[in-house]
């Protein structure tokens, strides 16, 4: 764990501020809160912070507004703590941006575990130095850059994580179980809704036409692949 | 006033009568009275002929004025009692009135079809009203339900935030305070108690929140082609994580085809009915899941375990609300007695049915529902 980094707690219930606080300096994260959205926007554009705990339900500003003023960013990355549990607005969180969704109530252990694992994500290091490319589309998976069409392209470090785990296996399909396991973690195999989720926020920032995806393609019912399959007696997709 | 079609066509006959008789009738009284005053009475067939231009069309008016015509010639016109004429200007003067009542009836036909397209517009424009009336009255019944849904979900959601709120506030205190390495055995002893009790109202807060979103219509579900083994492995995952010691054999041929089902209410339908097994057998003992074809176009999946089985008092009303049998004791307390009624709604909803098979007590719980294969032919709804 880095000593950078900075968590902010929004949430409006104070018992519950004061409870989420405890949780993350028992864990060792340096954390602060604030109570409503207001405060949230500003301390948020002010201030470099790697993760949000963001109840959805606030008052002023609530938690949608200031995860679309998120939106794009690379950091910081947002939990959503809400006790909202219907899947719905998991997955519009999720599309909006959210790297995570925690339905209340939640002990200390499945909040830091939460935590602990998108941290992994913002501060993961580069696992190959291999370049990947698939039509305009290059991932540098040394410098952890993406570009289409020669532009950057901005990720968050789950959307990374998700396009590392494609592009390390070009031209290989990944199921589902397999995605959602290495990216998120084996508890979150079963959720089949994150992995769809952040394939679509891959697909509008990669492919040309997201509903003929090219770049990151289904294949199969379960699984996905980064470019197309090769062709017999060749190697993969264009790597260096 | 606006006569009805079927009673215009009764009408018909008549009309043809009245040309015919009308005429004849009049020149019968006109013969009787006085033949020299017959120029006087010209008017009176132009009256009959345009009466029945505008009462029941050109055809009687035409025949009206055609018979005028000639009882005129043979009764008055010189030579009396034949069809010829003596003088031309009376033929002039029979053409004239026979070209009179032929515009006459025209003009009253046309009058008469003119009323008529009014009136089938009137009727028309009436039907329209009432359509118009029954589409707004529906539209405001649809805005009232909507309005009375939207409601319903903000209901719950504050009731979900208040109840759910304080309790994260105390799981997530107890729990902090068990990760302290200084709390006394004494305190931790309550903390861990405070965090069990707190997993377990909130187990109960979901349960009621769902049957209310089950019993008020307003669960959504978005339905997709599932593959069975996928989704029970997802659950059987899931279970392992409260219950790591469970055996539980997954039996579902390769030959099984997907369901159309919502993955999250699926795995919530299978998390139940697992929990349920895993609450009921004894420690240690498998639980087995299957899932196989059936007629209909349906898939049966099968949660089966060795624990007492269901009484035979409760087999009839095991999927009612609030009952409750067939659990051993359990760590982690006895449920409410909503996960059945739960799994029942979440299955109906998805297009399938529940049913609790035959097996005595003592011959374990075998709990069954089907759900709707998915059509080979339907787009991959991952695309």
């Amino acid at each position: 764990m880095s000593d950078a980094e900075r968590i902010l707690v929004v949430e409006d219930d104070r018992s519950l501020r004061q409870a989420i606080l405890g949780a993350l300096v028992a864990g060792g994260y340096a954390a602060d809160s604030v109570g409503d959205g207001i405060q949230a926007a500003q301390r948020l554009r002010a201030e470099p912070f790697e993760l949000v705990l963001l109840d959805l339900g606030l008052p002023f500003v609530d938690g949608w507004e200031i995860l679309a003023q998120l939106e794009g960013r690379p950091l910081p990355s947002v939990i959503v703590i809400s006790a909202r549990g219907e899947e719905r607005d998991k997955v519009r969180a999720l599309d909006l941006g959210a790297d995570d969704y925690l339905t209340k109530p939640f002990g200390a252990d499945e909040l830091l575990a939460r935590v602990r694992a998108v941290l992994r994500r913002v501060n993961a290091a580069s696992t190959s130095p291999q370049v990947v490319r698939c039509d305009d589309v290059v991932v540098d998976l040394g410098s952890r850059a993406v570009s289409r069409g020669g532009a950057e392209v901005r990720l968050t470090p789950t959307e990374w994580a998700l396009l590392e785990a494609l592009a390390e296996n070009a031209g290989t399909a990944l199921d589902h179980r397999t995605l959602l396991g290495r990216v998120w973690g084996p508890e979150y195999i079963g959720d089949r809704n994150y992995l769809r989720t952040f394939i679509q926020r891959l697909r509008r920032k990669l492919e040309a036409n997201p509903a003929s995806p090219a770049v990151i393609q289904t294949a199969g019912r379960h699984g996905y692949r980064f470019g197309p399959m090769p062709e017999p007696g060749r190697t993969g997709t264009g790597s260096r | 006033m606006r006569v009805p079609i079927d009673r215009r066509q009764a009408l018909l006959p008549v009309g043809v009568g009245v040309a015919i008789l009308a005429p004849a009738a009049l020149t019968a009284l006109l013969v009787a009275l006085d033949q020299g005053t017959i120029r006087n009475y010209v008017f009176v067939y132009l009256g009959i002929v345009a009466v029945l231009g505008l009462a029941t069309g050109l055809r009687d008016a035409i025949i009206a004025a055609a018979g005028s015509f000639l009882l005129v010639d043979f009764f008055f016109v010189r030579p009396v009692h034949s069809l010829q004429f003596a003088d031309s200007t009376d033929l002039v003067n029979l053409v004239v009135f026979f070209g009179t009542a032929g515009l006459v009836g025209t003009l009253g036909s046309r009058r008469r079809a003119a009323q008529r397209r009014a009136e089938n517009l009137a009727a028309e424009l009436q039907q329209a009203n009432i359509e118009l009336a029954r589409l707004a009255e529906t539209e405001r019944q649809v805005r009232i339900l909507e309005e009375t849904d939207r409601l319903r979900r903000e209901f719950l959601a504050n009731v979900s935030h208040e109840l759910r709120t304080p309790l994260a506030s105390i799981l997530t205190g107890a729990t902090t305070l068990l990760h302290g390495r200084t709390l006394p055995d004494d305190l931790r002893g309550e903390a861990e108690s405070l965090a069990t009790e707190s997993r377990r109202l909130n187990r109960l807060v979901s349960d009621l929140l769902d049957m209310t979103r089950i019993e008020a219509g307003i669960v959504e579900i978005r339905p997709t082609e599932v593959d069975l083994n996928e989704a029970i492995a997802a659950s059987v995952d899931r279970l392992h994580r409260q219950s790591p010691d469970r055996p539980v054999a997954v039996e579902v041929p390769a030959s099984t085809p997907e369901v159309m089902a919502d993955w999250s209410r699926l795995g919530q339908v299978l998390d139940n009915l697992l929990e349920n097994a895993d609450r009921a057998a004894p420690r240690g003992s498998p639980i087995t899941v299957t899932a196989a074809p059936a007629a209909g176009g349906e898939v049966v999946v099968r949660v089966i375990d060795e624990g007492a089985g269901v009484a035979q008092e409760l087999r009839g009303r095991i999927f009612d609300r609030f009952v409750r049998g067939g659990e051993r004791d359990s760590e982690r307390g006895a449920g409410m007695g909503l996960g059945l009624p739960i799994v029942r709604g979440l299955v109906e909803i998805q297009g399938g049915r529940v049913w609790l098979e035959d097996g005595g007590p003592g011959d374990g719980a075998r709990f069954a529902f089907s759900l709707p294969a998915a059509d080979g032919a339907a787009l991959d709804a991952e695309q």
